[in-house]
């Protein structure tokens, strides 16, 4: 048996081998990749618009080429055995003993509230069946601005605690002032509380970690003092769409190889992606704190992706950044279809974008600006694809038209063919041979995939999908990015975060518009002023034309069942042999649409009416001194007009404001309950109707 | 009040009383029963010209709730509406219901009950233990000083739309051109 890993015996000629041989790698296929460029331009003299080509194409193919070195290090290393240095060789096996506090925080903010408390009781259940969960304390930390949000919680927190007789273990905390996002929300968890835990899980709504990592996550941040901070690698899954399903296929598939690079060349420069990680909490209060940016308004002044930086700003205060990237048991959902998935990179290009005020700023860790950079290159790279199509059409055009003029023979991009032919051929290698890869090393274990058919063949339609889903995907993040750059706001419609319904045909068109009315005329113009080269933009603009058919057929439930059940797109968490117990509980559970949620404004009718939510509502709530005089006579105002005019006459905060006034709230539950049925608004009067009515079933 | 409307106002009153009961979800119907016929009596009685039996029955049942949890949830620190709030939650989190299904708004709450309730611990958050966290200075280095003499200078949204504006002048000219001058 190998003897544990320590990385405080890491050397720095350990470390600068393997930084300079991956990075010396990019660095040469950029090289080469540039040189075949230069080749292709050479015969006729390299033109203004050439040379802005051959600068898009140096930032471009360098992302093409990290993204194929991360791979085929991956590769080797996995190859090889597994990588010596590694977090998760510090475990020498037992992980016994007594346990350090630590708090699992769930910031959440109008989330699926069944799912988000069945997550928390299934990690809770398994910590329980691994041993017992002593030394853990959830933390649910709400910042919901949703009337029924905010209630629907409180009532699943008193569920949940007595459910698993946990009152004292899991813990419920509303913000009544929302402020900086996540990122405030943890910090305030940690200026509360963060002192009585050694360390905090810091976890997504839909996180789920099993009970057996959770134990191991804190082990091993006992075993290395010096860490700050230990990434696990979630993986996706319990998708039922189509969408989810190849992309917890290709999370599953891909992301292997590309994490084990990743720790190759980073090791203890690791980056932070917010969730299902284990912090060091007293070093993050010290150190973690976020700096406003130097933007003009104020309201750009806070960090939105903040993982990143709170990962630079821990490197900088000197200690490590880990990536447990193949311990399993880390897990999370993702976007139901593609266009929610565009809704959060519009959010997380917004986020990258910023970062780049840290990649130039003093103290930061070369590592940690790489990430930054590969974080900015992740959306930018769309733009300058783009312009790179843009000004290649438009220097071919021109050349074309030079030749017919000057009736030079031929077409000149045949001159420098053989360039051209090396060139293709490489970049598609670097894009595809990481794929290849992954694929041989999955079949391994074909059996956990629905066998190696099937696995063959849901990486092939996996990458026909994503392909021509590349170009419109290409134009969305180019929007995101000029739109963030000139500080205007992009509106998303047709957010659907059920996994349960599929986009609808009509609305999948009205969601997608842009790239078929853009490729109508871009088409048109190339029909027009240079139809010999339509055939080179062909891909892209099928990718355009088709976005809305296969945003609304991926979108598709059935689609997803039917392909689960036949064990295309399968992972080894869908299998009953392999799937962790957690996973499994969740699953199962099928609370998630409880009919006395469901109507318009049921947050406010159960916190007047029910006596329960009435009760739990008001006991959660702080007493407050008695309020200023204006305040009491317009929250006077606001209870009398809400019973007679009903809720649908109040603005959502004006109801907010309502339901954090212990006052009101005690008056609108006694008004309700003692008032005549005629002196009450026709929607209370339904609700009241409701109530009764549960009188006679409760006889029957 | 005519003698229609009486009864009816009674019967909506003595609705309302167990549609409130049935609500709290405590104790079986015939307590329930039991306890909306002596409240409706009791509010029977002090009726008078100027009350609506609704309000004056579930006031009387305010009333109770209030000295009954006084009496089973003995804790003098708290207001009257908070001891009823946290004693709803409690007979809850108990299942005061099943283990004691006649014993809510009866004249003696049993000691065992008194003791359950009593043990209920009702906490959101452990106590507090402060820290303090303040955001940091950052040196952005050179890029924002660049930034703050260059692109912060730029008024982005009037520039896209002169970008769009000039793009489309130059396409129309060179369809224009190519459409009817060139040869």
């Amino acid at each position: 048996m190998n003897p544990p890993f320590l990385p405080e015996k890491l050397t720095a000629d350990f470390v600068a081998f393997r930084r300079a041989s991956f990075f010396g790698a990019i660095l040469a296929t950029t090289g080469i990749g540039t040189w075949l460029m230069w080749r292709v331009f050479l015969p006729e003299g390299v033109s203004g618009l050439e040379w802005t080509q051959l600068i898009l194409f140096v930032l471009l193919f360098q992302q093409i080429a990290t993204g194929f070195w991360l791979a085929i290090f991956g590769f080797v290393t996995i190859l090889l055995g597994g990588d010596r240095a590694k977090i998760t060789r510090t475990l020498d096996g037992d992980i016994a003993g007594p346990r350090p506090p630590t708090a699992i925080v769930l910031p959440i903010y109008n989330e699926e509230v069944g799912r988000v408390f069945q997550g928390v009781e299934s990690m809770w259940r398994g910590l329980q069946e691994d041993g017992g969960a002593e030394g853990f304390d959830f933390f649910i930390l709400s910042d919901s601005n949703r009337p029924e949000s905010w209630l629907r919680e409180e009532d699943a927190w008193v569920k949940v605690c007595k459910k698993l007789d946990a009152f004292g273990r899991i813990f419920y905390r509303k913000r009544r002032t929302p402020r900086n996002g996540k990122s405030g929300n943890v910090a305030d968890f940690c200026r509360r509380w963060g002192a009585r835990y050694r360390y905090m899980i810091v976890l997504d709504a839909d996180s789920i970690v099993t009970g057996r990592l959770l134990k191991r996550m804190v082990a091993m941040m006992e075993k290395n003092p010096r860490t700050g901070l230990i990434q696990t690698a979630p993986q996706l899954a319990l998708g039922r769409t189509l969408f989810r399903r190849m992309q917890q296929f290709a999370a599953r598939v891909y992301a292997p190889l590309f994490a084990a690079g990743s720790n190759y060349w980073h090791l203890f420069g690791a980056n932070y992606w917010g969730h299902n990680a284990i912090i060091r909490t007293q070093t993050f209060i010290d150190h973690c704190d976020l700096p406003d940016l130097p933007e003009r308004e104020v309201k750009r002044r806070h960090i939105l992706s903040h993982d990143t930086v709170e990962a630079a700003l821990m490197r900088k205060a000197g200690y490590d950044v880990w990536f447990a990237y193949d311990e399993e048991g880390s897990y999370e959902e993702g976007p139901p279809n593609l266009s929610d998935s565009l809704a959060r990179d519009r959010r997380w290009c917004q986020g990258n974008l910023q970062h780049f005020w840290f990649l130039f700023a003093p103290g930061i860790d070369f590592a940690n600006r790489f990430h930054i950079w590969m974080g900015l290159m992740a959306y930018v790279s769309s733009l300058l694809w783009l312009l790179f199509l843009v000004v290649g059409a438009i220097d071919l055009t021109i050349k074309h038209r030079f030749s017919l003029l000057s009736a030079l023979p031929g077409d000149l991009v045949s001159q420098s063919g053989e360039a051209v032919q090396v060139l293709l051929i490489a970049t598609f290698s670097l894009l595809f041979l990481p794929k290849i890869l992954s694929m041989l090393t999955t079949l391994r274990q074909r059996k956990d995939y629905g066998g190696a058919v099937k696995l063959i063949l849901s990486t092939l339609t996996e990458t026909l999908t994503w392909t021509l889903l590349a170009p419109a995907i290409m134009l969305y993040y180019t929007q995101f990015v000029i739109m963030n750059l000139a500080g205007l706001q992009i509106r998303w419609g047709g957010q659907n975060r059920s996994d349960d319904k599929g986009i609808g045909f009509i609305e999948s068109f009205q969601i997608f518009w842009l790239p078929p009315a853009l490729g109508i005329l871009a088409g048109g113009a190339l029909a027009y002023w240079a139809p010999q080269q339509i055939w080179l933009l062909t891909p892209i603009l099928a990718g355009w034309f088709l976005v809305p058919l296969l945003a609304w057929i991926t979108s598709q439930p059935s689609l997803g069942d039917w392909t689960r059940l036949n064990r295309f797109f399968f992972i080894p968490e869908e299998s009953a042999t392999r799937q962790p117990k957690e996973l499994k509980w969740v699953e199962e559970s099928n609370t998630l649409d409880t009919p006395e949620w469901s109507y318009p404004f049921a947050g406010i009718a159960r916190a007047v009416i029910d006596p329960l939510t009435h009760a739990v509502h008001l006991a959660l709530l702080r007493q407050r001194g008695s309020a200023r005089h204006e305040t009491e006579a317009y929250l006077k105002e606001l209870r009398e007009h809400l019973l007679i005019h009903g809720p649908e006459t109040l603005q959502s905060q004006e109801i907010f404001a309502l339901l954090w006034d212990v006052k009101s709230l005690r008056w609108l539950h006694r008004e309700f309950w003692r008032r005549q049925t005629r002196d009450l608004h026709p929607w209370w009067q339904q609700r009241l109707h409701e109530t009764t009515a549960k009188v006679g079933a409760s006889e029957s | 009040m005519d003698p229609v409307t009486s009864s009816k106002a009674w019967d909506e009153a003595l609705t309302r009383l167990l549609a409130f009961l049935t609500a709290l979800e405590i104790g079986g119907l015939e307590h329930r029963m039991e306890v909306a016929l002596r409240i409706l009596h009791q509010a029977r009685e002090r009726h008078s010209e100027n009350s609506e039996p609704v309000e004056l029955t579930m006031s009387l049942l305010q009333e109770e709730l209030e000295a009954w949890f006084a009496q089973a949830l003995e804790n003098p620190d708290l207001s009257s509406d908070r001891r009823v709030a946290l004693g709803i939650v409690a007979l809850r989190l108990t299942d005061a219901g099943t283990h004691w299904p006649d014993a809510f708004l009866s004249k003696d709450p049993p000691k065992e009950l008194k003791t359950a309730l009593a043990s209920v611990s009702f906490r959101t958050a452990p106590d507090l233990t402060l820290s303090s966290m303040t955001p940091r200075e950052m040196d952005f280095g050179r890029m924002e000083n660049i930034a703050q003499e260059t692109w912060h200078q730029f008024a982005w949204s009037p520039l896209l739309r002169a970008a769009l504006l000039w793009t489309a002048i130059f396409f129309a000219a060179l369809f224009a051109y190519d459409h009817f001058f060139s040869a």
